[in-house]
């Protein structure tokens, strides 16, 4: 499937433009798509990986950045702390799953329109 | 304990071999299984599993017993296990850019959570993980963070690995000071960078005998 180059929407057959930069207009970040996003979409996910990759030219300025994702990450995974489910259906073919509940109990809880479901086998199990 | 596991177990450690299994963990679209295939490549001569840059193509664990790898006279013989990738949240609607129909995107949405399920799971099942992590991108996630607590919590030994490192926007020495009390090795599964780096520290971390 061709890649579409999200800062000048420029389409690529050809990947190896995906390591090497847009030959147009220098940018680096692709997406893999049959359909060609428009501009408001692609600025929409540069905003989203702007977000995602860790900013700063000197060591100090990289430290700060990373002291700072760190705590926001953290501060989201204690917020799950208090959510029973372990995972949580807004309709069919869309989930949240709640990682640090599953990895440390193992229950599965589901949660749909305002019910939960507990699947007790996933409660009774052994411990190796 | 039999005689026989003692015996086994003394020329274990006369000859350092072990045999272990060994689980590929990370978010979708990490680069799991072309790691799983890259390792089985390399010492065993198959692949593992399909890879496609459509998220969560691995739904299914995926295994490949006795590989061995080898260092000069050590080696190590494992069960290499690739795990579908953990997510916190999966839609349906983000696999339709991708020309699925609506059918296909829900149904692979489903599978995608089963699997989030089933390679938490398999985690009792291991003595040893390697976690792997996009080079390109922030790795303090939920994923990332809680995987790496768990395994902590687990005294499961672990090498991070960050993959990708030969694209345009990798920062693996940011990922080796965001981690500084663990192993990080900055690799490219798919073009094989400093796969030697990642054996060697596989060796080292997963031959030892788990107290």
């Amino acid at each position: 499937m061709p890649h579409q180059c999200l800062k000048c929407g420029k389409v690529y057959k050809d990947s190896k433009y995906v390591l090497e930069g847009c030959p147009e207009c220098g940018g680096k970040s692709f997406y893999y798509t049959k359909k060609p996003l428009d501009e408001k979409k692609r600025k929409e996910l540069l905003k989203e990986i702007e977000e995602e990759t860790i900013k700063g030219e000197r060591i100090d300025e990289i430290i700060e950045e990373i002291k700072k994702k760190k705590e926001k990450a953290i501060k989201e995974v204690e917020k799950l702390k208090d959510r029973v489910e372990s995972i949580s259906v807004k309709e069919v073919g869309e989930y949240e799953i709640n990682v640090k509940r599953l990895m440390e109990e193992g229950a599965i809880i589901v949660y749909k329109d305002g019910a939960y479901f507990i699947y007790l086998p996933s409660l009774f199990r052994g411990k190796k | 304990m039999g005689i026989f596991d003692k015996l086994s177990g003394w020329l274990l450690s006369i000859f350092g071999k072990r045999q272990v299994k060994i689980g590929i963990y990370g978010p979708p679209n990490a680069g799991k299984t072309t790691l799983a295939n890259r390792i089985a490549m390399d010492w065993a001569g198959t692949i593992v599993g399909e890879v496609s840059e459509i998220p969560h193509e691995t739904r299914k664990i995926q295994k490949k017993d006795r590989i061995v790898i080898k260092d000069g006279k050590a080696s190590l013989t494992i069960d290499l296990v690739d795990t579908p990738g953990i997510a916190t949240k999966i839609d349906y609607h983000d696999f339709l850019e991708y020309g699925l129909t609506e059918e296909e995107a829900k149904k692979r949405a489903k599978e995608a959570t089963e699997g989030v399920i089933e390679a938490i799971k398999w985690l009792d099942n291991l003595d040893g993980v390697i976690l792997l992590m996009d080079s390109t991108k922030n790795p303090f996630t939920q994923v990332n963070i809680t995987i790496l607590g768990n395994l902590e919590a687990r005294e499961l030994p672990f090498i991070i690995a960050a993959n990708k490192i030969d694209l345009n926007g990798s920062t693996p020495a940011t990922l080796k000071s965001a981690f500084p009390k663990h192993e990080v090795v900055p690799i490219s599964a798919l073009n094989g960078i400093n796969m030697d780096l990642l054996y060697e520290a596989m060796l080292r971390k997963f031959r030892k005998k788990r107290k």
